[in-house]
């Protein structure tokens, strides 16, 4: 699914990062709780306010997963293999909501929003193609 | 009937004054047919589509992306009448174009993500809201008289 130049797209959009994998994962979180708000249904226990540290801390999170996907991303299987367990047996996040439209789509946007026009089309289809890739591996183990 | 408080109206239209509708428009029908290349099967005459250079650059595809936003806007001036409003339409993609209303939710998707890009930080998380709220009914406008 993801080509040789897809991948060289993935390393370099997470590079322009430049270390705020925090903020870029509290602001997609914040992003879909805000325009999706039956997401909020998984987290009834965090602190919901803007820049609350339960966000950020998850959002920190969830960056990093996907930063390590993007190391292995010839072996996402294996790599994700841990959080696709926790996603299926102990989390149990409704397989469509991975599949990812919301959480994606916010990514989408917030990696937008900090490279405007860098975001090329074809580093948008890179990004898409890997979300899709890692939603599919983490239902895996769904049923 | 959809239910649109002040703020949102506001959230619409004060990002609405500052789209081109041309760039815009191009811009997304061009990335849905990057992006889901599967899409292209409603486009057989639109010619050159074989890479993302070629589909960026092509006229026919600048053409529709502009005529696409432009009758975007129309729901914009019709927010609380969309179905009404996009009747006719609606039975345009369903009889003759038979597009799946999935395409709907793609585009709209895709077109926040182009405004994104370019308005960045002004972009902001109540923005994106309100509009994924409307591309929402817009693209349930458009699904409305399938049959």
């Amino acid at each position: 699914m993801l080509t040789a130049e897809d991948k060289k797209l993935l390393q370099q959009a997470w590079g322009k990062l430049g270390g705020a994998e925090e903020e870029v994962g509290a602001e997609t979180l914040w992003r879909m709780f805000h325009a999706y708000p039956p997401t909020k249904t998984y987290f009834p226990h965090f602190d919901m306010s803007q820049g609350s540290d339960q966000i950020r801390g998850h959002g920190k999170k969830v960056v990093a997963a996907l930063g390590t996907a993007i190391k292995n991303l010839d072996n996402l299987s294996q790599a994700l293999s841990e959080l696709s367990n926790l996603h299926a047996y102990n989390l149990r996040v409704d397989p469509p909501r991975f599949a990812l439209q919301f959480l994606a789509q916010c990514l989408q946007v917030v990696l937008a929003v900090r490279l405007g026009k860098e975001y090329t089309p074809e580093m948008h289809s890179a990004v898409d193609k890997f979300m899709s890739a890692v939603a599919a591996v983490l239902a895996e183990k769904y049923r | 009937m959809v239910h649109w408080s002040a703020e949102e109206k506001a959230l619409i239209a004060s990002v609405w004054a500052k789209v081109s509708v041309e760039e815009c428009g191009a811009e997304a029908l061009a990335r849905l047919l990057i992006v889901y290349p599967w899409t292209q099967r409603f486009f057989d005459n639109f010619g050159n589509l074989s890479s993302p250079t070629a589909i960026i650059g092509n006229p026919k595809v600048r053409a529709h992306g502009k005529k696409v936003l432009t009758s975007f806007g129309d729901a914009i001036k019709n927010l609380d009448n969309l179905k009404v409003t996009y009747s006719k339409l609606s039975e345009l993609h369903c009889d003759k174009l038979h597009v799946d209303p999935e395409n709907f939710r793609l585009l709209g998707d895709i077109l926040i993500i182009v405004l994104a890009a370019h308005f960045t930080k002004d972009f902001t998380p109540a923005c994106q809201a309100t509009w994924q709220k409307l591309v929402g009914v817009v693209a349930h406008a458009l699904a409305h008289k399938y049959h």
